[in-house]
């Protein structure tokens, strides 16, 4: 249900409101200040009200209290509108009149002035026939004349002011009647805006925000009520596998206990047997390697070896060297080959051959 | 992804134990028997790193380097001589050639390590 005393207020300010708008002939026109006010303190309330829907403890009147303030809002925008219109024709009515009244006393001023100008013209010229009688001696007939023109100046003087008064009275009216058009055409856009977003306001509440929050608030409960459920399941069954774990846990840790001297002592034994495996590793390529050239070195020197022999077998060795044979050479040979065999087999250390040894550019 | 890595040598022993310690610290190894099939192989693939001897049949080690350098991707490729030669006059003669670094054979598994993980950064 709506909260009444908003509606009391939105009443009360839409009354406030509109005494703050007043007419005056003298000015012409309300203020745009005056309808501003007006609108805005229309749709703060506006605003208010919808607020205070939202956080209305009771949500199933939400819709209600929508359409009522729809309406109180329709109602509001329909015065305004309404107030604007009499004051806008009694403006221009008034104005009318104004004018009226206005070229009647020009017309009188204009027909005032011609005669006027025409009774002066005549003195002028009697005043130039008086002059030169005066000149003849006779004063008297002067003076009277003298007074009246003066006079009929000083008159026309005044006329001429007061028109000059009506006419710029004449162009304040219509600037204030154009003004008040203006002033009419804004408001007219105005409530036609505030229309459209009560109206958008009210279909979205009606259509989206009660529904969704009816609708959100049902499955909300759905859920938690399926939640609660799960969790108390999920409780007892954290309950069975908290004791079934705290049961494992205890004999693993009897089980951890009990061979926990001998597990620490067989990790050491694995771990210096993989050290003890990586340098066996390491050993064998380097011994792996000097092998390799070793026998590399050896195939090399034979084959040196048999091919001096064989240059030196087809050789007539008398022609070097009478005193030796070459029977004798080749069994000279045959000798250090037997010893270079014999040497193979010493072990050569790495630093003979300068070996490992590394050097970058 | 695993570093590629060229071992070139004309000794099986010698290119199996090369690529044994390599392969057990997780690279990935081609082997070339000498600098023929090696300069064949870098022609189709790249490598991040080359291992080769000196004293090799068809094309020696020192040789092998001057073809690789004129290869456009193996301009920058770390090669590294791994031989029995020792002297200074080589080691001059393969620093000229362009080779990254002389490593003396026999070497030894862990510096050998050590020197890859140092040239691949």
């Amino acid at each position: 249900m709506l909260n009444k005393s908003l509606l009391c207020a939105l009443i009360i300010s839409l009354l406030t409101s509109l005494g703050m708008v007043s007419f005056s002939s003298d000015n012409a026109g309300l203020s745009i200040g005056q309808i501003a006010t007006l609108l805005t303190s229309a749709l703060a309330w506006l605003i208010l009200v919808i607020f205070s829907q939202y956080t209305h403890p009771k949500k199933q009147h939400a819709k209600q209290d929508t359409n009522a303030v729809a309406q109180a809002v329709h109602l509001l925008v329909s015065t305004i509108q309404s107030e604007l219109n009499t004051q806008i024709n009694a403006a221009e009515a008034e104005l009318a009149q104004v004018k009226s009244l206005i070229d009647i006393a020009i017309d009188g001023l204009v027909d005032s002035f011609i005669s006027l100008e025409a009774s002066m013209r005549t003195e002028q010229a009697l005043l130039m026939l008086l002059t030169s009688n005066e000149s003849n001696g006779d004063t008297n007939l002067i003076s009277p004349f003298k007074e009246k023109q003066l006079k009929s100046k000083q008159l026309l003087n005044d006329i001429a002011s007061k028109l000059n008064t009506l006419i710029k009275n004449t162009n304040q009216n219509e600037l204030a009647s154009k003004a008040l058009k203006k002033i009419e055409k804004e408001a007219e856009s105005t409530v036609k805006n505030l229309e459209l977003v009560l109206d958008k306001l009210g279909n979205t509440v009606d259509a989206i925000f009660i529904d969704e929050l009816r609708n959100t608030a049902r499955k909300l409960h759905s859920s938690i009520n399926q939640a609660g459920s799960t969790a108390d399941k999920l409780y007892a069954d954290s309950q069975v596998y908290a004791l079934e774990s705290k049961d494992i846990a205890s004999k693993i840790s009897i089980i951890m206990d009990e061979n926990a001297s001998s597990v620490a002592l067989v990790a050491e034994e694995i771990a210096a047997t993989t050290s003890q495996i990586e340098k066996d590793v390491q050993s064998a390529v380097k011994s792996l390697q000097f092998q390799d050239m070793t026998t590399q070195l050896i195939t090399q020197c034979g084959e040196r070896q048999k091919l001096m022999q064989s240059i030196l077998s087809g050789i007539n060795i008398g022609e070097y060297n009478s005193k030796i044979s070459t029977q004798e050479l080749e069994a000279k040979l045959s000798a250090a080959h037997a010893k270079l065999k014999q040497v193979s087999d010493v072990r050569m250390k790495q630093f003979n051959i300068d070996g490992g040894s590394v050097e970058l550019f | 992804m695993a570093k590629k890595i060229l071992t070139v040598d004309d000794s099986i022993s010698m290119r199996q134990m090369i690529s044994f310690t390599l392969r057990e610290n997780g690279y990935e190894v081609v082997e070339a028997v000498d600098g023929q099939d090696a300069i064949s192989k870098a022609q189709n693939q790249s490598f991040d790193l080359i291992f080769t001897d000196q004293n090799m049949p068809n094309v020696d080690g020192l040789t092998l380097i001057q073809l690789l350098r004129v290869l456009p991707e193996h301009e920058k490729t770390p090669i590294l001589m791994l031989t029995t030669e020792a002297s200074d006059d080589m080691k001059k003669m393969g620093r000229a050639a362009g080779a990254t670094g002389w490593l003396v054979k026999p070497f030894d598994p862990q510096k050998l390590l050590d020197v890859v993980k140092k040239v691949l950064g």
